[in-house]
């Protein structure tokens, strides 16, 4: 049992790094045209916005939460230290999986139901969408069940992923949490592991320098500056 | 200044016969591939009519081009950092309904169903999904007025007419068409280019073609639903976006575009202009009438020595100025002023212009009489049977005087060239006529020779491409039908 | 750092090795004294002098090694000791074996032969300060002073209102008395030896004073008979559900005039309205 936890918390998080780095890399130099969003939209544009908002605004907040709470542990703990304000995160971390949850479910009909959305469904999306949908029920549960989440974070799972990063995994904090937790903990780990797989690298590729260029873009086939010199 | 040079396009609409010939030399070269059945680079529309996709003049609904934001413009879609909560769902895409659900027929039925009392049938297919469909649009589902009383009755323009001016049109022995070829603009102020959030579209330098590089874009799709002209398209198997390219490589290899050089009609023409990239912003932003001439005055004089000096220092070749010197665009656009940008109020500033059609023009029924319209001096353009209401939304932002002043020069070369040729009318009314519509025996012999008579050579002016001067050569120029064109190092498959 | 050790090791390094390289006698100051002493007396755990007359050594590593087990397989002797215990079973220690189950069996032996005096225990009194202090540690308004999360981010007593306190532990309302009161409490707190509770506090160690206010509370708690609320659960999925319901409307009234349709809308719309061309 300790040298099987071992494997999947302590030495399954550094391959799926390794994975995620090496093969996002791999496949943008090698692939770069396979990187893309695959939007149905053009194909079901209704149910599309109730799926596909509700989603995405929810999943970035959740996932921008658990960045706050590794990077910040302290803000986190002292934020909580009124019972109050403790409520509000939890319940404003519970919305935003609730409405995560809501738009996956709309996704998941979408791409069921919707003869042309589910021609553009490939196995590899049915599998991220399944683990991502075991990642919202698996944190939402532990929201419900195990709380509260946000403040024992600071104490079980930072020192965790900061052991990871020491290259000295400490396997410890996880191991005896609730199986919906390590469910979690694991589904993000495998998550992690598949993303260079399947259409999650849209995420490296968000639009970024687009704030900042100019509207229009000219590219030359030669040097107009230096053609006449 | 910064001079650019641009390979400009104009289509003469008196002299398209609605034949489709274009879009299929261009569907059969580039659009054949899966995911792409649905595109029209290249389609004819009826005017009135509600156009592909539906009513895609309606920016109320569909949000393309620019608005005037100040001394400057902005993206009706979304542009910067609107993108960033309209990324996930684009709250402007039009979808496949709105264009239409490809479909082949089943064939093999045809072949295949076992012995019985009826004739088998062949039932149409998605090309999507594969399973069998109704049909309810198509491309060109309102050719030749089809289903005016739906279709051409929504056509956007006619929101300037009159509720007589409608009634009229569409008066059963009034009723009147012209034919609207499209392809894409290739813009000056391509909203495509700029509402895209990965910099994947991108405005060629030498030549000023508009395209999507393929291992750039991402999806985000904003293209689609930036271009006013909806002409660029969501390929929905690949999940990139793809344009007309203008053939650029037939122009590269010093042949006109496959949707120019099979025109029955010969209405289309090619040239470059010269223009100075400097004063976009500037123009884009001025009133809508203001903005026909604002085009105008940014297409530069090639045979100015101080032009051309600057278009030379800025990296233009001299076999480019020569073509735009020699360039047929240049004549109809700024010499003649006879050709019109569509929708310039979409503040892109088309490259292709439209020489309005003045076929209903010529004349039209009072009553029991057949009136001939050509009387007078000038025919009274305000009863013609396309209302110039109509014609100014399409062309000119409105503006009745400038579509006048077009067809007027039309009519007067007409009337000029009848008397010339077969002498019914004398050379004097002729020529009052033509001064006033400004222009001169010369200039009418130009358009004449231009309009009627051009060999190939004068229609396309086709400057050489020295792609021996580019910085990188073409990788492989092998292309395959139903490929994606060369560059790839794997089949161009959908991802993951 | 012991990146050598993982890189020729994912053959196994497990904690089991740490733990098992210490001192049986560290091994039982941070697992084992919480509940048990050597001589001492009973706390919540029986007292561990003897413990070999009364048991055979192989039932005890049985025991030591895997408490659930033999408690599920209905041994009567462990049935008794957990009713000895208050119905408190014995937790698993952290990185346990049959070869260090052995060594503290040994060592266990030593002390109690070697008749270390055993100091007698002087319960702490509790002040009506400790028991607000106490309370401002449990929920967290206090900081610990070695930086340990409050006890409220896992734990619920009965007497918190609202959604209450967390879940992911037992409720602690009679905690005080479960374990043994303030002598067995005091050894608890000092090295919680739960699986779960034992890496968090480690190195974050509750001091003798927070200890005593924590203890404090504890035993107000105890003592004021709360009712467990139930509640909290369903009112916190159902703020959630709300909030949800909200953030649906909120999206929906800002992409109102969003792009649905325009060809099948305009066709619906000409068939109420029956034009057809006049003639």
């Amino acid at each position: 049992m300790k040298t099987f936890n071992f494997v999947l918390y302590g030495i399954f998080p550094y391959i799926a790094i390794f994975i995620f780095i090496f093969f996002s890399i791999y496949r943008y130099t090698r692939r770069g045209y396979s990187y893309s969003s695959l939007s149905s939209q053009f194909l079901e544009n209704r149910i599309h916005f109730w799926a596909l908002v509700p989603f995405h605004f929810g999943i970035i907040f959740i996932f921008l939460g658990h960045l706050v709470a590794f990077l910040l542990p302290t803000y986190i703990l002292s934020w909580n230290s009124d019972l109050t304000r403790l409520y509000i995160l939890e319940i404003s971390a519970f919305m935003g999986g609730l409405f995560t949850l809501m738009g996956m479910l709309a996704i998941f009909i979408r791409r069921w139901t919707n003869p042309r959305a589910k021609i553009v469904t490939s196995r590899m999306d049915w599998i991220v969408l399944t683990l991502i949908m075991i990642q919202v029920l698996s944190g939402l549960g532990t929201a419900v069940f195990n709380s509260w989440g946000s403040s024992w974070f600071t104490a079980v799972a930072n020192p965790y992923l900061m052991s990871l990063l020491r290259m000295d995994p400490q396997v410890g904090f996880i191991a005896p949490l609730p199986w919906m937790i390590q469910l979690h903990i694991m589904g993000a780990w495998l998550t992690l592991f598949l993303f260079p797989f399947s259409r999650l690298v849209h995420i490296l590729v968000v639009p970024n320098p687009y704030l900042w260029r100019k509207p229009q873009m000219v590219r030359w086939n030669w040097n107009p500056k230096k053609r006449f010199i | 200044m910064n001079i650019r040079s641009q390979i400009s396009m104009v289509f003469h609409l008196d002299k398209c016969i609605g034949c489709h010939t274009c879009s299929v030399a261009c569907k059969n070269i580039w659009t054949d591939r899966k995911g792409t059945e649905y595109m029209w680079w290249n389609n004819v529309e009826t005017k009135p009519g509600t156009g592909f996709p539906t009513r895609w003049e309606d920016q109320e609904k569909y949000r393309g081009g620019w608005e005037k934001d100040g001394d400057s413009v902005r993206l009706k879609s979304t542009g910067k950092a609107r993108i960033i909560p309209n990324i996930f769902h684009n709250p402007s895409l039009p979808s496949m309904d709105d264009y239409y659900e490809p479909w082949t027929y089943d064939y093999q039925n045809l072949f295949n169903a076992p012995a019985g009392d009826d004739q088998p049938t062949a039932l149409p297919k998605s090309m999507v999904t594969g399973e069998y469909i109704d049909i309810e649009s198509g491309p060109n589902w309102d050719d030749d007025l089809g289903g005016s009383s739906l279709y051409a009755k929504n056509d956007p323009n006619l929101e300037s007419l009159t509720e007589e001016q409608k009634q009229q049109l569409f008066e059963i022995e009034r009723l009147v068409l012209f034919y609207f070829p499209r392809i894409c603009n290739h813009c000056l102020n391509p909203a495509c280019v700029a509402s895209c959030p990965s910099g994947a579209l991108y405005k060629r330098g030498e030549d000023g073609i508009v395209l999507v590089d393929q291992e750039r874009c991402r999806g985000w799709r904003s293209c689609v639903a930036a271009c006013p002209y909806k002409k660029t398209y969501y390929n929905w198997t690949s999940g990139k976006s793809e344009k007309c390219i203008l053939c650029f490589p037939r122009l590269e290899t010093g042949q006109a575009p496959a949707c120019f050089h099979s025109c029955v009609g010969r209405i289309r023409y090619l040239g470059v202009l010269l223009y100075d990239a400097d004063k976009i912003e500037e123009m884009a932003s001025k009133t809508d009438r203001e903005l026909v001439n604002a085009q105008r005055e940014m297409i530069l004089d090639p045979f100015d020595p101080k032009v051309i000096e600057m278009a030379k220092a800025n990296g233009i070749h001299e076999h480019t100025i020569q073509a735009a010197q020699e360039s047929p665009v240049y004549k109809f656009v700024k010499v003649w002023k006879m050709a019109l940008p569509p929708h310039i109020e979409y503040r892109t500033f088309p490259m292709l212009f439209y020489v309005p059609p003045m076929l209903p023009v010529i004349s039209s029924l009072d009553g029991e009489a057949r009136k001939n319209m050509a009387e007078g001096l000038f025919p009274e353009f305000d009863q013609a049977r396309v209302p110039i209401e109509f014609l100014s939304s399409l062309f000119t932002a409105g503006d009745g005087e400038k579509m006048r002043y077009v067809l007027k020069k039309q009519m007067a070369v007409r009337t000029w060239r009848r008397a010339v040729t077969v002498g019914d009318i004398s050379k004097e009314t002729a020529e009052k006529m033509l001064i006033a519509a400004d222009c001169t025996i010369a200039e009418a012999e130009g358009i004449y020779h231009l309009t009627s008579i051009a060999t190939l050579e004068d229609r396309f002016v086709i400057p050489p491409a020295h792609r021996e001067e580019a910085i990188e050569m073409m990788d492989d120029p092998l292309e395959y039908k139903q490929h994606a064109g060369f560059g790839f190092r794997d089949k161009p498959t959908r991802g993951l | 750092m012991r990146i050598p050790y993982f890189i020729s090791g994912l053959i196994f390094l497990t904690s089991a090795v740490g733990y098992a390289q210490n001192s049986p006698e560290q091994y039982f100051q941070t697992n084992c004294q919480a509940c048990h002493t050597i001589g001492g007396g009973k706390l919540i755990g029986p007292d561990l002098k003897d413990v070999e007359t009364r048991q055979t050594r192989e039932w005890l590593i049985n025991w030591i090694t895997d408490p659930a087990s033999v408690l599920a397989s209905g041994d009567p002797y462990a049935a008794k000791i957990l009713i000895e215990a208050n119905n408190v079973p014995m937790v698993p220690s952290p990185g346990i074996n049959a070869e260090l189950a052995a060594r503290l069996l040994d060592y266990i032996l030593e002390i109690a032969t070697s008749g270390t005096p055993v100091v007698a225990y002087i319960p702490p009194t509790f002040t009506p300060e400790d028991i607000v202090i106490g309370k401002a540690i449990f929920l967290g308004k206090q900081k610990l002073t070695n930086t340990g999360p409050p006890c409220v981010s896992c734990h619920q007593v009965n007497s918190l209102s609202g959604l209450g306190g967390g879940k992911l532990g037992v409720n602690l309302t009679d905690v005080y008395f479960r374990l043994g009161e303030a002598r067995g409490l005091t050894n608890w707190l000092k090295a919680p030896p739960t699986v779960t509770m034992s890496p968090v506090f480690a190195d974050h160690p509750l001091t003798d004073e927070e200890i005593v206010e924590l203890m404090a509370f504890f035993k107000n708690e105890g003592e004021t008979t709360n009712a467990p609320t139930l509640a909290s659960v369903a009112n916190f999925i159902l703020y959630g559900i709300l909030g949800t319901i909200l953030l649906f409307v909120l999206i929906g009234s800002i992409w109102s005039g969003r792009f649905t349709a325009v060809r099948k809308p305009m066709i619906a719309a000409s068939k109420h309205t029956k034009s057809t061309i006049q003639g």
